[in-house]
């Protein structure tokens, strides 16, 4: 309960929270920051299917939006996981080819683990004091870990186990192999999603810098 | 994405050529003309039929294998297969083939033994049912590819907004939707501009090993997300100086898509099919096991 507590709590000393308008009505300069962050998106995710090893059905193994979204994410809350869904499910499924109905429930495997890295870094981690925009990853032991341990670990293994689970239930992949195609899925996005903290270093302050930031989870 | 042809036009000044969000295809095609609902429609449905094909016990070949040829022939007369031919053969051939050595791998089904080997302590098999069931899926999976790209290769980003208008979706839900279509080709043309840049600066091509790739990846993506920060902050003084945020509504199109005969036949058509492969196994009932014998 304490920590129900603690995640839920929208009293946080830092200004970014999961209260939903904190940042009150969207700019015009924002709208159009979210639908080209969306199309970055999309393109990063097609280029990773059609510009990197293919390993298994539906499955790249290096697929560079996920840092991407990762980052946006951070910046623009439910945006980035908007972002991470529709860049899964045109830029992944459909712009490769890939059908309507395995693309949708494919892109659920980017938008469960965006929500979550959304809610655990505005919520419990931004609480006990780790940056909610990841620019201390590189800086701060505790930062790293919750990195590696809930964006690289957690998050990415669900979104991996649920991607080929989605391809084994629609007859892509066959069942015996989901053990190899999930390893493969959650190795590849590890790999990729060490570049997040230093686009997240590198970045934020001129995201800021714009007031292009979302303080709560919209706007 | 982009792409000259869709600015030909014959010595009537009309279009011969329309640009999609894919490439372009044929003003005068049939398929190209289809109301957007259709599209859709018609994309989904064919899309459930041939899963239902595909993940039967028996998967029902003959059936993908139609619906195959039939999204062939559309992509011809959309004339969008040389796009498909020349950008994504490679890619989904290749594709195929991964997708036909994880099933023959790991579906290791039958006793008609056509192939088999130890590699080590693993027993490796072929049989004529575990290669049937490979075909079939690549099939399935390849009528399905092909359907995607001749759907996306054949519609407007114009059709959407037009379709989103008709659903009375609010205008700038429909607005931000087309903005995220029309940003698609200008930010590709950057990331290309920054490759090029990175290139003549000394950049080195892609290397094979993942981890240099990644540290290739990350010198391009700070300057892409700077550039994108940059696009949209234009692009929100651009729509702001043109009264963006009073805006109620999108100017009508120049030209609005009716759903006419040809739309009805394509969805008819479509029904027929998931009707068939939810109750029936076009193969079996053309006598399927006598071929899979026959391998």
């Amino acid at each position: 309960m304490k920590f129900i507590r603690i995640f839920m709590n929208d009293s946080y000393g830092n200004e970014y929270s999961l209260k939903l308008f904190s940042g009150g009505k969207l700019s015009t300069t924002q709208y159009a920051l979210f639908a080209i962050q969306i199309a970055v998106v999309i393109l990063l995710s097609w280029l990773g299917v059609i510009a990197t090893p293919v390993v298994g059905p539906g499955i790249g193994f290096l697929y560079w939006a996920y840092p991407f979204f990762i980052v946006f994410t951070w910046w623009w809350g439910l945006w980035g996981v908007l972002a991470a869904f529709l860049g899964c499910f045109i830029g992944a499924g459909l712009l490769t080819g890939l059908p309507l109905i395995p693309s949708l429930a494919f892109s659920i495997g980017d938008l469960v683990p965006a929500l979550l890295v959304l809610l655990f870094y505005r919520g419990f981690l931004n609480k006990i004091g780790v940056d909610p925009l990841g620019r201390d990853i590189t800086k701060k032991k505790m930062s790293a870990f919750w990195f590696v341990f809930w964006v690289m670990g957690i998050t990415n293994i669900i979104g991996g186990l649920w991607g080929v689970w989605v391809l084994v239930q629609l007859g892509f992949v066959p069942a015996n192999a989901y053990w190899y195609g999930a390893g493969l899925w959650i190795l590849g996005d590890a790999i990729v999603l060490i570049i997040a903290p230093f686009l997240a270093r590198a970045l934020t302050p001129i995201v800021e810098r714009f007031g292009l930031t979302t303080k709560g989870i919209i706007s | 994405m982009s792409d000259t042809m869709a600015e030909r036009k014959n010595r009537e000044g009309q279009k011969k050529y329309l640009k999609t969000i894919l490439f372009s295809a044929k003003a005068d095609s049939v398929f190209v003309n289809l109301h957007p609902f259709t599209k859709f429609a018609l994309f989904f449905i064919l899309s459930i039929a041939v899963i239902l094909a595909m993940t039967k016990s028996h998967p029902d070949l003959v059936f993908s294998l139609i619906v195959f040829i039939v999204v062939l022939a559309l992509l011809l007369e959309s004339g969008t297969l040389k796009y498909v031919i020349k950008s994504y053969l490679s890619l989904l051939f290749v594709a195929f083939i991964v997708f036909l050595i994880w099933w023959l791998i790991f579906n290791q089904i039958g006793n008609s033994i056509l192939f088999s080997m130890h590699i080590g302590n693993y027993y490796f098999k072929i049989t004529r049912e575990s290669l049937y069931v490979g075909v079939a899926k690549v099939f399935g999976y390849a009528a399905m590819a092909f359907l995607t790209l001749l759907i996306l290769m054949t519609t407007r980003d114009v059709d959407i907004v037009d379709a989103l208008n008709q659903l009375k979706v609010p205008f700038k839900q429909t607005f931000f939707i087309s903005l995220i279509f029309r940003s698609l080709n200008i930010m590709e043309e950057d990331l290309e501009s920054i490759r090029h840049a990175q290139f003549a600066r000394g950049g080195k091509a892609a290397k094979k090993n993942p981890l240099s790739r990644v540290k290739e990846f990350l010198a391009l993506s700070i300057p892409l997300t700077a550039l994108m920060i940059k696009r949209a902050v234009e692009m929100g003084s651009a729509l702001e100086a043109r009264g963006f945020s009073k805006s109620k509504k999108l100017s009508e199109p120049v030209v609005k898509k009716r759903i006419g005969s040809a739309d009805y036949l394509a969805i008819i058509f479509s029904i027929i099919a998931l009707y068939i492969s939810i109750t029936m196994n076009v193969t079996n009932v053309l006598g399927g096991h006598i071929w899979t014998s026959l391998l």
